[in-house]
C-alpha cells in the first residue's frame, strides 16, 4: 500500500468518525444507538444474518467490505448498533466529481423489530457529506418497489436512468 | 444543468460553510423527527445495493459513467 494511501485513509477515517459522533450527539439516546465504523465484530455480527428466513439478499459483508475499503479511502461506512445488537450496516463512496455522495449497499438486520435504520443512516451520510463539501446525496439500487417507495415518503427522488434516488443538501 | 437548478445550487453554496454540528442539526430534524417517523413505516429487510451470485458487492464504475453523463 502506498504512503500516500494510508495517509488517505488515516485522513478520512477522523472525518468519518467526527462525522459519527457528531451525528450521534443529535439522536436521542433512549434508543441506546451506536454510531461505529465498520470493524471485525460487525461484519462477524452480519454473519448471523444469514441464518435469517427474513433475510432478503445473500450479501457477504464480512469478505466484500476489503476491497470496498481498499479501493475508496474517502467512503462512507457506518455500523449501527442498538445496544448489542448489529441493527444495520450501510457503504457507500463519493462520486468522481465529489459532488455528491452515494450510498452503494444498506442492509437493515432483517430480524429488527425496532428502530428506522434509514433516517439515522442518512442522517449520518448527510453530515459526512457536509464534512466532504458534497452537495447531494445518492441512494444507489433499491432492491425493490417497498423500498424506493420507501425512500420517495422520506423525500428522496428517483432517477430511472441509473437506478437510484437522490436528495439535495 | 438548467439556469434555475444551477441558481438553487449556487443559493445553497452561499449559505455555507456550516459546521458540522449544524449540519447533524439540521439532518436530525429533516430525516429523524419522531412525528414523521411515527407515519413512515420501514420495509422489513431494508436493503439497497447490487451484488453477485455469491453475495460479493458489485461496485461497478459504469454507473459513474452514467452520472456523469446525467451532471
Amino acid at each position: 500500500m502506498l504512503a500516500t494511501h494510508i495517509d488517505a485513509e488515516k485522513r478520512y477515517n477522523e472525518l468519518r468518525k467526527t462525522a459519527l459522533r457528531v451525528i450521534s450527539g443529535q439522536i436521542p439516546s433512549n434508543n441506546k444507538l451506536n454510531f461505529r465504523l465498520i470493524d471485525k465484530p460487525a461484519l462477524l455480527e452480519s454473519q448471523k444474518w444469514n441464518l435469517s428466513q427474513k433475510r432478503l439478499v445473500k450479501w457477504d459483508w464480512f469478505n466484500s467490505y476489503g476491497a470496498f475499503k481498499y479501493r475508496y479511502p474517502k467512503r462512507f461506512e457506518l455500523a449501527l448498533w442498538q445496544e448489542q445488537e448489529l441493527a444495520s450496516l450501510s457503504l457507500g463512496r463519493p462520486t468522481y466529481n465529489g459532488r455528491s455522495l452515494r450510498l452503494d449497499f444498506i442492509e437493515s438486520n432483517p430480524e429488527n423489530t425496532g428502530i428506522k435504520v434509514f433516517p439515522l443512516v442518512i442522517a449520518a451520510m448527510t453530515t459526512y457529506a457536509e464534512a466532504l463539501g458534497a452537495n447531494e446525496l445518492r441512494v444507489m439500487n433499491p432492491i425493490n418497489d417497498d423500498v424506493k417507495q420507501y425512500y420517495q415518503k422520506i423525500g428522496l427522488i428517483y432517477v430511472p436512468k441509473g437506478d437510484y434516488l437522490f436528495t439535495n443538501l | 444543468m438548467s439556469k434555475k437548478v444551477k441558481s438553487l445550487n449556487e443559493q445553497r453554496m452561499k449559505k455555507k460553510p456550516r459546521t458540522l454540528e449544524e449540519a447533524a442539526k439540521a439532518a436530525a430534524r429533516r430525516y429523524c423527527d419522531p412525528e414523521l417517523l411515527k407515519t413512515i413505516d420501514e420495509p422489513k429487510g431494508l436493503s439497497s445495493g447490487r451484488s453477485n451470485e455469491s453475495g460479493g458487492f458489485i461496485n461497478e464504475d459504469d454507473t459513474d459513467e452514467k452520472e456523469k453523463d446525467n451532471d
